[in-house]
């Protein structure tokens, strides 16, 4: 499973609806507040064993972003892994 | 001067969904208490409670549920149902700071916080839920109510115990009146049926105890001499409540009106029981029936607080023979909530509601499981099935809470 479909599925679990999961698709058209945000990146830390940047309220504006996001860091992590 | 009309009521009891499923019930003396099958309470002195047959995930979205209790589902879907029973859409036939929420509620939402206090200890701060703090609150109804529905207006949640939603109805009604607002959502919520939120109760001492061979639904018996205590139940009932002038112009029908209330304090010790004479419940009464602008004689029933504990039904007994006199000898009193449940914070606006909907149909509901009135009340109880006592206008409505509260109403036809 790619790594945009495992956000997917995350967010999926945590009620979204798999059609409006599209990478354009904002936060804000999304109606997702900072609690929500909170929810949705523990849960991604959670399932992909990382950790994500404390400051991704301003940084993360759409799924895109998240997906790029975790794409990142779990590169970075097989790099330091080596 | 104008008065409080009640233009809708929006219902979800241990009777069924909505007014009609209440009364049905109410009307034919039903038990629809239960054994309670949403947690394992086996334990538990009292394991008999009414539960209401509501499935959050039919009526609201997902990514709502998640982040609120049980309370609030109930909150909102009866919130909402009110206003469509009473025709008002927020923001199009009243302006949304000219609107305002009132509720009742006793204990917060702990289906929800038990199971994030759960994690927190065993898996450690991370693991709670971000939306625990706003979840649990008790003012969590009166905030998502007033979100999902648009409301700008006055706002509060009143935590007074078993009176909870009498003084959310009271404030609702002075709301209007002051002229604050020109629509008040005035009503009460509870979901107690969780291991953590029952044990609350049990502790408070006011449950009935379940004896050997005693079916779920006949251990609530306000007013009988098998009477131990109070079997509880979850739900939720709001009133729209409107200025009665207002309601005419809208051309709207109006249930009946809130026409006065009154309340006082027992101060008494021990904090969980009652003054021993019923004279401060008396006042609170009185000032009900005086501010209804009515005498004593006018009033044609009581739907009673019968809590089933043995001190509170022979004082709220008493209480009733100091304000009324010779004239409770044929005073119908009566405790409907002995079917279902006392609900908490729902449960004065779901007494309001019965009596409303009594009134207009001229019958007074009986008690559920009152066989033989318990030793010192000399009350004229309504058992067996519903007494048909013809027109009357004025009910009175009686609460009780820990700490002495007291908070009556009097609704008009």
């Amino acid at each position: 499973m790619s790594i945009r479909d495992q956000v997917v599925a995350v967010m999926s679990g945590l009620g979204f609806q798999l059609g409006e999961l599209a990478d354009g698709a904002s936060m804000q058209d999304l109606g997702i507040d900072s609690t929500e945000l909170v929810e949705i990146v523990v849960a991604l830390e959670k399932h992909f064993a990382i950790s994500i940047d404390s400051e991704v309220q301003g940084t993360v504006t759409s799924v895109g972003d998240l997906v790029s996001r975790v794409s990142d860091l779990l590169a970075t992590d097989v790099a330091m892994k080596g | 001067m104008d008065g409080v009309a009640v233009t809708g009521i929006g219902a979800a009891t241990p009777a069924g969904i909505g007014l009609d499923a209440l009364w049905t019930s109410v009307e034919r003396t039903r038990a629809c208490i239960t054994g309670i099958d949403r947690f394992d309470a086996s334990g538990y002195a009292c394991p008999a409670a009414g539960q209401v047959g509501f499935t959050a995930a039919e009526h609201l979205p997902a990514r709502f549920i998640k982040r609120t209790d049980r309370f609030t589902h109930l909150a909102v879907f009866t919130a909402r149902q009110a206003l469509a029973d009473a025709g008002v859409r927020v923001g199009v036939d009243v302006a949304p700071e000219r609107a305002g929420v009132m509720v009742g509620n006793v204990l917060g939402g702990w289906e929800f916080a038990e199971r994030e206090l759960r994690k927190l200890w065993t898996e450690g701060m991370r693991a709670v839920s971000p939306y625990q703090a706003t979840a649990w609150f008790p003012a969590a109804p009166q905030g998502n109510i007033c979100i999902d529905l648009g409301i700008k207006g006055p706002a509060r949640t009143f935590v007074a115990d078993r009176a909870s939603g009498a003084y959310a109805i009271l404030r609702g009604a002075e709301t209007l009146l002051r002229g604050q607002a020109d629509v008040v959502l005035a009503g009460g919520v509870e979901a107690p049926l969780s291991p953590y939120g029952w044990l609350c109760l049990e502790t408070s001492g006011l449950m009935a105890k379940a004896r050997a061979g005693q079916q779920p639904g006949a251990l609530y018996r306000p007013f009988d001499a098998g009477h131990s205590g109070t079997v509880f139940g979850e739900g939720g009932l709001f009133l729209v409540l409107e200025r009665r002038e207002s309601a005419r112009r809208r051309g709207v029908e109006i249930y009946g009106e809130i026409a006065g209330w009154g309340v006082s304090t027992d101060g008494y010790m021990p904090y969980y029981t009652v003054e021993p004479t019923g004279r401060v419940l008396a006042r609170a009464m009185r000032a009900a029936v005086t501010r209804s602008g009515v005498a004593p004689r006018e009033v044609g029933a009581v739907f009673a607080h019968g809590s089933g504990i043995p001190v509170e039904d022979v004082t709220e007994g008493y209480a009733i023979r100091e304000v009324f006199g010779d004239a409770a000898d044929h005073l119908p009193v009566t405790a409907p909530k002995a079917g279902f449940g006392h609900l908490l914070g729902a449960a004065a606006p779901v007494d309001v509601a019965l009596a409303l909907w009594a009134m207009r149909l001229g019958l007074v509901p009986a008690t559920v499981n009152l066989e033989r009135s318990a030793p010192g009340l000399d009350l004229d109880l309504v058992q067996g099935g519903p007494r048909r006592i013809g027109r009357w206008e004025h009910s009175l409505v009686v609460c009780r809470g820990l700490g002495g509260v007291n908070a009556c109403l009097m609704v008009r036809r």
